[in-house]
């Protein structure tokens, strides 16, 4: 009996021993990994990359989740050279992992530095940093499983708890500050992460070119067209940068122009119409022209600015494009091309509504017409006072100049009463008469300055008119009425005289006097123009000698005068010029000084604009993304570069 | 060895596997708790269990028992039991000496059936690495049943309480060590008398509830 129950015993004990449970390693559950990133459930997801970690069944994609985590919770993204990763699709994504690392260290630390309120507006980080983003409370366990304390042996046949997903973001922050802190004005933080970011762009090129025609798809071709637009934008930067300092070596700035310029010409051979919204193509189609444009390749640089307009601009880029378009046909010459984009001229608000006034006006006349020229100029000076800045004082000129070539007449007085307010005509109205002096109308100036004496009141004014009178007189070649206006500008009425006292009358004629001397100055580059022929000798001649004899008397008349010096002066200097005057004889043997070089007249001529031009600064958005999120029930090609809809809040710093 | 319970220690000594250790280390790092599926879970599960028992009285008898235990699980931690056992009660060596030298029987009935109802509460779960090849997972349990035990004519209420460890195997199988102390009054010849004594169950059963082949590890 006591046999039996020992065989019966044993057979029990077999079968039981069949039915214990072996000592095996668990297994990982079958749900999608990367699906829990997408949906944004970051504790889980992590859970799940440290699960493949434990179970050791994790692949290069495990190093792609522990990449998006690291990102995600402002930690270190792993350098993918030590992670030894084969999948080329895998590397290419890691390396964007790396570049968005690289991106957040730099905007964050600039901003630390320029003490800005936001950051990251319009990137992923404006949605990566907001507390309530991610899912990162750890799941409550579900009913049936056990939740063992951490010990130092590790079982097998468990897998890591999920844990709450603590963000390093504040820490990564406060890291940045300090760095910022220690080392705030020799700019060499700010030159290493830029050389870090640019050294990511380059991984990431380098990864996509890895990868063969069939992997990847649409996802990754917006990738590195993303990232060659991000390159170039941060080269561009990089470059304005310089340009603002004034030590900065050119061909440094140029070397920079180039390397954006190869970014954007590798990204406009990507088929991306069809993958990237128009606002970031023509964003980056006129940061195309604009470096086109620096590097002196203008054609080139016209095609890709009319693009850039086409597919859409904000205001102020597409102001700036077409304002360029401007500049580079007038370079070119190309006045018909450059008239026609005076059709539409930017708003009076616009940084470059004068400049693109002036310029398109310049064009108008060029070409021949003349009417549209005076509307556009009519039209600026209503928005805009033509002495508000230096093109609005070019395009007044450029006005003044066209309507000095037509007669004096009511027209005339018109426009220049609208060019400006009503209690400035008189002045416009003598400026015209000089610039009809200028240009060789001496019947318009005089015929201003007629007018100008009949309605000017005070008189204290009209000594000027008197000298535009003896100045177009000078250039008629009329010596009656140069003489008879001559003696206007520095008349001495007895009436005045006797209510004047004598110390009085040196600083009351002061102003005539002054103009007297102003006129005869302004006769002598005129005179040196005629040149040499023997016409022109005997002409100058004459006038010196009436320069001569006209200062001669007043000096001898007015001992008082101010302007007695300069007029000295003038009578010494038309003396010396004169061929047959003893004392410009004796001037010219017993001079030790070289006679005075008299030049023809100084012009500002549009070159001199050219530093007053509105800098091209293409207002360029952050591109969103250059991150992908892996999904394992989608094709990469159609993998996204984020999770939602992006929102513009910047993320403080 | 691993266990939720501290009080899980003294149940353990019953079990003289000796114990192993993961010596594999993954990449999990050492502060970071883990989790597993529970291996045999309860909630919900019928459990029948075939027991063996014997009940020590100090009373002059030896008494062994078979019975069947039948019980139901709310949750992980709690369940109720019905329990009914035929008992083999006869005189012990003593008793009998007693009996042919002096013709005296003791005032305690032999008895014959035990029926009870019951709570079995687990207050924690706990493992065992055995060999380096098997794991025995278990649930420390405090047990409570009260009754009616059957002396022949007598009744007596009977209360049972102790501790238990209940191991799961695969498919179901599960076995189970109560080890409870009675208590039982009996109405003898001089009145009603207390007794107590200490009856350790040894239990092999089932449990159904939705059968897992071989539970995963993980979540």
């Amino acid at each position: 009996m006591t046999n039996h129950w020992s065989v019966r015993l044993l057979v029990a004990a077999a079968a039981l021993s069949t039915g214990c449970v072996t000592y095996s390693h668990a297994s990982l559950p079958q749900d999608a990994r990367f699906e829990l990133l997408y949906e944004r459930k970051l504790a889980a997801f992590e859970q799940r990359v440290a699960m493949e970690r434990h179970t050791a069944s994790g692949d290069d994609w495990t190093s792609v989740a522990e990449g998006w985590v690291a990102l995600i919770n402002c930690r270190k993204v792993a350098n993918p050279e030590d992670l030894g990763l084969q999948d080329p699709l895998a590397r290419v994504v890691y390396a964007g992992l790396v570049l968005e690392d690289a991106r957040r260290e730099r905007m964050l630390g600039q901003a630390l530095t320029a003490r800005t309120g936001t950051w990251g507006r319009d990137t992923i980080f404006a949605r990566l940093h907001h507390p309530d983003f991610f899912d990162r409370v750890a799941d409550h366990l579900p009913p049936g499983y056990i939740y063992w304390l951490p010990e130092d042996e590790s079982w097998v046949d468990e897998l890591p708890a999920p844990l709450a997903a603590d963000s390093g973001c504040d820490e990564l922050r406060k890291s940045l500050a300090e760095s910022v802190t220690a080392a705030p004005s020799d700019g060499v933080v700010a030159q290493d992460w830029v050389a870090l970011e640019i050294s990511a762009v380059e991984a990431v090129l380098a990864a996509g070119r890895a990868l063969s025609d069939d992997q990847g798809g649409e996802s990754l071709t917006r990738l590195l067209w993303h990232t060659r637009v991000h390159g170039a934008q941060l080269l561009w930067s990089e470059a304005r940068k310089l340009e603002r300092d004034d030590g900065a070596d050119p061909e440094k700035i140029a070397a920079l122009h180039r390397e954006a310029l190869a970014h954007l010409e590798a990204a406009s051979r990507y088929e991306v119409v069809e993958l990237v919204d128009s606002g970031e193509r023509s964003r980056m189609e006129l940061l195309h022209g604009v470096l086109l444009a620096k590097l002196e390749r203008p054609s080139d640089a016209l095609g890709h600015l009319a693009r850039a307009e086409a597919l859409g601009l904000s205001d102020d880029n597409h102001w700036g494009s077409r304002y360029l378009r401007l500049r580079l046909l007038m370079n070119a010459a190309l006045w018909e091309d450059a008239a026609a984009l005076t059709e539409k001229v930017p708003p009076q608000t616009s940084r470059f509504f004068s400049p693109y006034a002036y310029y398109g006006a310049l064009s108008l006349r060029r070409v021949g017409l003349e009417d549209r020229f005076l509307a556009l100029a009519m039209a600026a000076f209503r928005d805009r006072p033509y002495e508000a800045d230096p093109f609005m004082r070019g395009l007044y000129a450029e006005v003044l100049q066209t309507i000095a070539d037509y007669p004096f007449e009511a027209r005339t007085i018109e426009l220049l009463e609208e060019m400006g307010p009503r209690n400035k005509t008189f002045g416009r109205v003598e400026e015209f008469a000089a610039v009809s002096l200028d240009r060789g109308r001496p019947e318009n100036a005089a015929a201003a300055a007629r007018w100008l004496l009949a309605r000017q009141t005070d008189a204290r004014e009209h000594p000027r008119f008197y000298a535009l009178l003896a100045l177009s007189a000078f250039l008629d070649d009329n010596e009656r009425v140069f003489v008879e206006n001559v003696a206007k500008i520095t008349a001495r009425p007895d009436k005045l005289l006797d209510v004047v006292p004598q110390h009085r009358r040196s600083s009351f004629f002061a102003h005539a006097d002054a103009e007297l001397a102003r006129a005869l100055r302004l006769m002598l580059p005129v005179m040196a123009e005629w040149g040499e022929t023997p016409r022109a000798r005997v002409r100058r001649q004459k006038w010196l000698r009436i320069i001569v004899a006209q200062t001669q008397g007043f000096l001898r008349e007015t001992n008082e005068s101010l302007a007695r010096p300069a007029l000295v002066e003038l009578y010494r200097l038309a003396s010396a010029m004169l061929d047959d005057h003893p004392r410009g004889y004796a001037e010219r043997v017993g001079a030790t000084d070289a006679a005075p070089l008299v030049l023809g007249t100084v012009q500002l001529n549009a070159r001199q604009l050219a530093q007053f031009e509105p800098p091209i600064e293409p207002t360029l958005s952050p591109v969103f993304s250059l991150a992908l999120v892996p999904r394992d029930e989608v094709q990469p090609a159609n993998w996204p570069s984020f999770f939602t809809e992006p929102e513009s809040a910047g993320a403080r710093p | 060895m691993k266990s939720f319970a501290p009080l899980l220690t003294l149940c353990l000594g019953l079990l003289a596997a000796p114990l192993g250790l993961a010596a594999e280390r993954e990449d999990t790092p050492p502060n970071r708790p883990t989790v597993q599926k529970r291996f045999g879970t309860k909630e919900g599960h019928v459990t029948m269990h075939l027991v063996g028992v014997t009940h020590v009285r100090n009373d002059l008898y030896n008494t062994l028992g078979a019975g069947l235990d039948l019980g139901y699980y709310f949750n992980e931690q709690l369940g109720a039991e019905l329990r009914l056992v035929w008992l083999y009660t006869r005189l012990s060596g003593a008793g009998d000496s007693i009996r042919e030298r002096a013709g005296l029987t003791p005032d305690a009935r032999a008895q014959n059936y035990l029926t009870t109802a019951g709570l079995r509460y687990s207050f924690g779960y706990g493992k065992i690495l055995a060999f380096d090849t098997f794991v025995v997972h278990f649930d420390p349990q405090i047990t409570l049943h009260a009754g009616t035990a059957f002396a022949g004519q007598r009744v007596l209420p009977t209360v049972l309480t102790g501790l238990s460890l209940l191991n799961h195997f695969k498919w179901g199988i599960q076995v189970k060590l109560d080890l409870n102390l009675t208590a039982q009054m009996e109405r003898r010849d001089r009145g009603w008398v207390p007794s107590f004594g200490f009856a350790p169950f040894l239990g092999l059963g089932w449990s159904y509830g939705g059968l897992a082949a071989v539970p995963e590890a993980g979540p």
